[in-house]
């Protein structure tokens, strides 16, 4: 397992160098040259408890509520930042990250520490968002009246891809992550619990409850729609 | 191997993230040799991860980690570790840490009249057997329906403490206000008995289990559902939850402080509640990481099991001799309590709504209730009750007549969830589920929102009990009992 991490790391540090002027843009950048991009991936999920983080919910587990900020410190930036792309609303992330917090603190004494904590954490975080995305179908009869009623839809103004976001983006970036935001909620999510979150094959189909060749699916079919659709856009642009 | 076939697509984007077996990786070592063009693919998709790696990272907002302790901190404890020996369990049993672990019980009411002959059935009376519909419960629901004038008309107020849940005799306390205007009066909160839920014989209600009866208010039927809901993770969810509905001012006591059931009782709008408490349900789900089902649409087997006990039993129990007046309002409630006293006190009585109704066999040995088997004395149950004004007479039990056929408990099922049989058979398909699920939410909102008036949950179970038409009820009422709940034992 340790050497699958650190071939894993390789891979990631080879994909970061050949990224900057790396030619053949494919159908993607013909006429764009990508600029220097930064992976925002998060780490390759670990399998432990980190010493940290089992000092900290020992602490909590005691009666210790700053022990419990100090996780929440730790890991809000992570988890939010996958939560907007996951969500595809900060607003709806914030939320889904509060249920997910609140909802780990109250479950500490279940976690064995037989896998990393924000593991532990992203799965709560991930059956929240499908709680809240099926709670949020519910409530849709109000949006479809306000369609309705005005002929478009009720704009969201914490919409992850607004570039107006506290964090600076490019435009590709932008255009990227706009695509992202469009793909269809099923390969959306597996894409983004690869690409950002690092997840293997077979912990995503654990998190999100599928077969592993579903997600091999869902991950190419994402892949092949953001391609078609970002040449679609760098086209039309250009 | 044609390059349209997805599953080379495929695996030429799983090599990128080494997530080929061995044979998989000579499928596509070999493809590539064949057409080194396909190379490209692999390119753009190698572009594509970098592209969607490198989209930029919101950080999270300042309000989030405040948000978060701030619900934090309204958890009344800090999460709990389960007992590792069954004595020790038991000792934690006994000792009731009533925060550390708890059980909430909804207790619904459909404020609804008799459907049809089945729930006429299963509301006889039966005097000289233990009966889920015996004299202390009829006595119980006329007292409910009291205290539900008291409680609408003092929000807020405490239960008193005379106020005793059955054996287990915990008092019950109303510990939550509704802040809002147009919260209707609430029904009651006192004496649901611990018996009928069965639990003297039992260790601990569990999480999902529903426990199904009919109590009668006024000269109402209604059926009273009770979902037990895990609350040792959702304790605060329920609070926050509960806040949303505008309910403030829940005082949990914390571990130690008490010994006693503690009762919130809630009146809302049926949806909001309805939602709050598939919320709670759910992130115990959540928690467990199980995936998401659908809200069950078939009577749960433990309300089913005792409404064919119900059923059962009236039609094998002789008659309750007429008192020549209505035998259930509260004024006979209380002289025929009272006459009924040493009854009450036999353990014969307790958890009778589960126990099965069989008169040909001797009644199941009486269940130490939870209070003597942890050491201590049970408490007397309540016996005082203001008397309620005349009503009127129930249906008579003559119309017990073709009980206990299956079409019959059907239609009990379907109207204890209030709905029209057309609906639940459209919800019962899966595939049509979720459409079905938002039309009839739809319809709901639209019943529930010419309803926000004040006095809306009294005038429209007065207008249903005048009309006794099916419409499905427009007010939820819940009543959650936080118990305790014994550690599980390893």
């Amino acid at each position: 397992m340790q050497a699958l991490r650190a071939e894993r790391s390789m891979q990631l540090i080879f994909l970061q160098c050949v990224a900057t002027p790396q030619p053949p843009l494919s159908e993607l950048g013909k006429h764009r040259k990508i600029p220097e991009l930064r992976s925002f991936r998060s780490r390759p999920t670990d399998t432990t408890v980190s010493t940290d983080d089992q000092a900290l919910i020992d602490r909590c587990l005691a009666g210790d509520g700053e022990a419990f900020g100090a996780l929440v410190d730790r890991y809000q930036d992570r988890l939010y930042g996958t939560l907007v792309h996951l969500m595809g609303s900060a607003h709806d992330a914030l939320d889904v990250a509060q249920d997910a917090f609140v909802l780990a603190y109250q479950n500490l004494g279940s976690f064995r520490g037989d896998s990393a904590f924000y593991s532990w954490l992203f799965r709560i975080a991930y059956n929240a968002s499908v709680s809240f995305r099926r709670r949020k179908k519910q409530s849709m009869s109000s949006i479809e009246q306000v369609r309705e009623k005005t002929g478009s839809d009720p704009v969201d103004q914490n919409r992850s891809s607004d570039p107006t976001q506290s964090v600076e983006t490019t435009e590709l970036q932008r255009l990227v992550t706009q695509a992202v935001d469009d793909l269809p909620d099923d390969y959306r999510t597996v894409l983004i619990l690869k690409e950002m979150e690092g997840l293997r094959y077979d912990e995503i189909a654990q998190v999100v409850g599928c077969p592993i060749g579903t997600v091999r699916s869902r991950i190419h079919r994402a892949r092949s729609e953001l391609r078609d659709k970002l040449s679609r856009t760098l086209e039309s642009e250009s | 191997m044609n390059t349209n076939d997805p599953s080379i697509e495929e695996l030429l984007s799983a090599s990128l993230d080494d997530e080929l077996s061995a044979d998989q990786q000579q499928v596509v070592e070999q493809y590539l040799r064949e057409k080194p063009s396909a190379q490209e693919t692999i390119d753009a998709y190698r572009e594509l991860s970098v592209l969607v790696q490198s989209i930029p990272r919101s950080q999270a907002p300042d309000k989030l980690s405040i948000a978060v302790m701030e619900r934090v901190t309204l958890v009344a404890n800090p999460p709990t570790i389960e007992s590792k020996s069954p004595r020790r369990a038991w000792k934690w049993w006994s000792t009731s840490l009533l925060a550390t672990a708890a059980a909430a019980m909804a207790m619904v009411w459909f404020s609804r009249p008799p459907q049809d002959a089945t729930e006429l059935a299963m509301s006889t009376d039966h005097s000289n057997r233990p009966n889920p519909m015996d004299m202390d419960s009829w006595y119980e629901v006329d007292h409910m329906a009291m205290t539900d004038r008291d409680i609408g008309e003092t929000p807020g107020s405490a239960i008193p403490e005379g106020a005793r849940i059955g054996s287990i005799s915990k008092s019950v306390r109303k510990t939550a206000r509704a802040d809002r205007p147009a919260m209707p009066s609430a029904p009651s909160i006192a004496s649901f008995s611990a018996d009928k839920l069965d639990l003297n014989h039992r260790v601990a209600p569990l999480a999902g289990e529903v426990f199904g009866y009919l109590e009668k208010q006024g000269d109402e039927i209604v059926v009273v559902e009770l979902m037990v809901v895990s609350v040792e993770k959702t304790a605060s969810e329920m609070i926050v939850l509960l806040r949303q509905l505008g309910v403030q001012d829940i005082d949990v006591p914390r571990s130690g402080q008490t010994e006693d059931l503690v009762a919130v009782y809630v009146e809302a709008d049926e949806r909001q509640l309805a939602n709050m408490l598939d919320q709670l349900t759910h992130q115990v789900a959540i928690v467990d990481a199980e995936p998401y089902r659908a809200p069950r649409t078939q009577p749960p087997a433990a309300v089913k099991k005792v409404i064919d006990m119900k059923v059962a039993s009236a039609m094998t129990s002789p008659k309750r001799p007429s008192t020549g007046t209505n035998a259930f309002d509260g004024k006979n409630a209380r002289r025929m309590q009272q006459a009924d006293a040493p009854a009450i006190a036999q353990p014969e009585r307790k958890g009778s709504l589960v126990k099965p109704a069989d008169n040909t066999k001797p009644s199941r040995p009486p269940q130490p209730a939870l209070a003597d088997r942890a050491g201590r004395t049970p408490k007397a149950p309540r016996t005082a009750a203001k008397p309620l004004p005349d009503s009127q007479p129930l249906p008579s039990p003559s119309e017990s007549a073709a009980e206990g056929s299956a079409s019959s408990r059907s239609r009990a099922w379907l109207a204890r969830i209030g709905l029209p049989r057309e609906e639940l058979k459209r919800m019962k398909d899966p595939k049509q589920s979720e459409r079905n699920k938002a039309k009839l939410l739809s319809k709901e909102r639209s019943a529930h929102h010419e309803n926000q008036s004040a006095v809306r949950g009294s005038q429209d179970k007065q207008d249903n009990l005048t009309s006794r038409s099916s419409t499905p009820e427009k007010t939820r009422r819940v009543l959650f009992v936080i118990q305790p709940q014994p550690a599980k034992e390893n």
